[in-house]
């Protein structure tokens, strides 16, 4: 097998790779666990890229790779619902290429910078603590003074307002387009 | 009947199963909907990739929050270390100068120069046959009462060259050895300066004015680096390479910066032979057909985890890669440093100097003390650095000052002795036992200019050795072995280049 080089090679990685740690993501919970998983996915696909048909999107055949990476890790044995099996993964996979199809990546980010710069500074804290320093929510609600069922409430909350405020704007986008 | 992807049920299932807090019976259904119904798999993905989507914007912003912070800094400009206080226009103000430049000059004659040239090898002379002590019964102890010390002569201190910066000195220090399993890189970073504190064991360098800055970005990204001893400055260099970070020093700060590209990156197939081409052994032969330094080059890269073929080459990131040179350059370092020689004394315990590392007043007044009552060192030692987890047949072991040694079966690990110009202490008794085998003891060396823990003191007991030591033993009286440096016409003043 003969080494592709980061010319070929990274063209096709650089513009799925968050999507790739998000698909990642939605089965493996453990932020930590998960970078590792995917680590090792994007290791295999610079191994096997010789064999990625260019037929075919990148990002499927990846999603694919991390399919049976997931199911094979035997530190996510006894972690994942019975229920979460090779079809169950490969339906999510096709939802992740839909979504996709309906608005990329680049332009979700976009948009959601713009709505994150809107939040107030507790909302935007909130969404900081959890996201970047990866706070419980234990943590948090104690820092916050809240129970924790209403910071579940609340952090649901701010999701949905900021997902509805990408979608607008991607509806305004495309309306202005 | 699972419930429908638009339905509130649905819902609440997701956001619990993406805030970690869904039950299993929970995470079952969830995960069976998907399943059964493609409008919930489609659901799913569009929340999982928001949620990702959300995380990584919000990195990237507080990323870029902290890059402005730091643009709007105001750059530092490069100082020298604050000159040393004036002397006062008094006898004690001229006293405390002269100290000051007595100390500078002990200071100058062990510290490094420079650290670009390469140093003079020591060359090691031939050691004059040691002649064993005739008599085997207890030596008599000289008087107690001590002469004062010579006084000092004061020297003003003429073309002094300017004291090395303290980021310069950070390679002298070497850590004993270096463990990372999978940590981030800020805490990396506090442990080895932990490290550095204890190999400091004489409290010479200011670090309190050090300043280590880590990018907000790469500050929780995990690192694992397992190293021999290796300089401090090397082993930062490594542990940042490995975090996706380039390295700026300067006079009192160290500053890691991001590098362009993706993390983790990507790793490339790379000869190893590439790493020893150019370099030399200290005999002039070239490094790559040296079979021992070769085989210290496949460890090395077996620590870093990678796996090497029979010709030589590796798939290894360009963190690794840093990393194999920063620990290659060390070997390098390790290869050159000289090793003093000591002459060994044995006295009775109560002509002892006091227990511990001597200072160089102390070291002078036991020559002067030595010589005077007729002691003769009845070896002499050159210590060999090897590998700090090496085992040993006589442990050391350290309380506070105090270094006592006891037989195996557990041999010390790494435990910090006094050794070098210290105290060795053997109580008499069955707890001591000298063998015909090598004596081995870890230890902590200061070497013109170099603070070198763990590495270890290897010397054979000589019949000599045994016969003094056996002789106090026997009599009931505990002997002291003293180690004093063979003070040399040559000294290496300069650490070799990186």
């Amino acid at each position: 097998m003969s080494d592709p080089s980061h010319d070929q090679f990274l063209p096709y990685f650089l513009p799925v790779q968050a999507d790739l740690r998000a698909f990642i993501g939605a089965a493996v919970r453990d932020v930590v666990t998960r970078e590792d998983v995917f680590q090792e996915v994007a290791m295999i696909l610079w191994k096997k890229f010789d064999l990625y048909d260019p037929a075919r999107p990148f990002g499927a055949w990846a999603r694919g790779i991390a399919i049976r990476k997931i199911l094979e890790d035997r530190r996510l044995r006894g972690k994942l619902p019975e229920s979460c099996t090779v079809e169950t993964l490969e339906a999510l996979s096709a939802g992740f290429a839909a979504d996709e199809a309906e608005a990329p990546w680049a332009d979700r980010e976009k948009a959601l910078h713009h709505c994150l710069e809107q939040l107030p500074e507790r909302s935007g804290r909130f969404i900081r603590e959890r996201y970047h320093q990866n706070h419980s929510i234990e943590k948090m609600a104690a820092d916050a003074g809240l129970s924790i069922d209403a910071l579940y409430q609340t952090l649901s909350r701010l999701r949905r307002q900021l997902r509805d405020c990408v979608q607008r704007r991607l509806g305004l986008t495309l309306d202005e387009s | 009947m699972t419930p429908r992807a638009d339905s509130a049920e649905f819902a609440v299932l997701l956001e619990r199963w993406m805030d970690d807090s869904a039950t299993a019976a929970e995470a079952e259904l969830l995960w069976r909907c998907v399943t059964e119904c493609p409008e919930c798999a489609a659901e799913f993905a569009a929340v999982a990739r928001f949620d990702g989507l959300l995380a990584d914007t919000v990195k990237a912003r507080d990323v870029e929050i902290e890059a402005r912070k730091v643009l709007a800094v105001t750059p530092r400009t490069k100082t020298m270390v604050a000159p040393r206080p004036q002397p006062a226009n008094s006898l004690r103000g001229f006293a405390i100068a002269a100290a000051l430049v007595v100390l500078g000059l002990i200071t100058a004659m062990l510290w490094p120069s420079s650290p670009v040239a390469v140093p003079q090898v020591v060359e090691s002379t031939p050691k004059a046959p040691v002649q064993p002590v005739p008599s085997v019964t207890p030596l008599t102890p000289p008087k107690t009462e001590l002469k004062p010390a010579p006084p000092v002569e004061m020297v003003a201190a003429q073309g002094a060259t300017p004291e090395a910066t303290l980021t310069e000195r950070l390679d002298g220090f070497f850590l004993n050895g270096v463990m990372l399993e999978r940590v981030p890189l800020s805490q990396a970073l506090a442990i080895l300066q932990q490290e550095l504190v204890q190999a400091d064991y004489l409290k010479t360098l200011p670090l309190n004015s050090l300043r280590v800055t880590v990018p907000a970005g790469a500050a929780g990204r995990r690192v694992t680096f397992q190293s021999a001893n290796i300089p401090y400055l090397k082993a930062v260099r490594a542990v940042a390479a490995l975090a996706g970070c380039d390295v700026q020093v300067e006079a009192t700060s160290i500053t890691l910066i991001l590098q362009q590209g993706i993390f983790p990156q990507i790793a490339e197939k790379r000869s190893l032979g590439d790493l020893l081409a150019g370099r030399l052994t200290p005999e002039g032969t070239a490094m790559a057909e040296d079979a021992g330094r070769v085989a210290d080059l496949w460890e090395d890269a077996g620590l870093l985890g990678l796996s090497v073929t029979d010709d030589g080459f590796t798939q290894a990131s360009r963190g690794q890669w840093e990393a194999l040179r920063q620990m290659t350059d060390s070997r390098d370092m390790m290869g050159v440093i000289p090793m003093p020689t000591f002459a060994l004394y044995v006295v009775p315990e109560d002509s002892a100097p006091p227990e511990g590392v001597l200072t160089q007043q102390q070291l002078q007044q036991f020559r002067l003390d030595a010589d005077k009552a007729g002691f003769q060192p009845v070896s002499t030692v050159t210590p060999d650095l090897s590998e700090p987890q090496d085992e040993a047949l006589l442990a050391a072991t350290v309380t506070g000052d105090n270094v006592s040694v006891s037989v195996g079966p557990e041999p010390a690990s790494a435990s910090v002795s006094r050794i070098g110009s210290g105290t060795l202490w053997l109580q008499s008794g069955t707890n001591a036992k000298i063998t015909t085998d090598s004596v081995t003891l870890s230890g902590m060396f200061d070497l013109s200019g170099y603070s070198i823990r763990g590495g270890q003191v290897n010397f054979v007991s000589d019949p000599a050795i045994q016969t003094a030591i056996q002789s106090y033993i026997t009599a009931g009286t505990n002997a002291a072995v003293i180690a004093v440096p063979v003070q040399s016409t040559t000294q290496a003043t300069t650490p070799p280049a990186p």
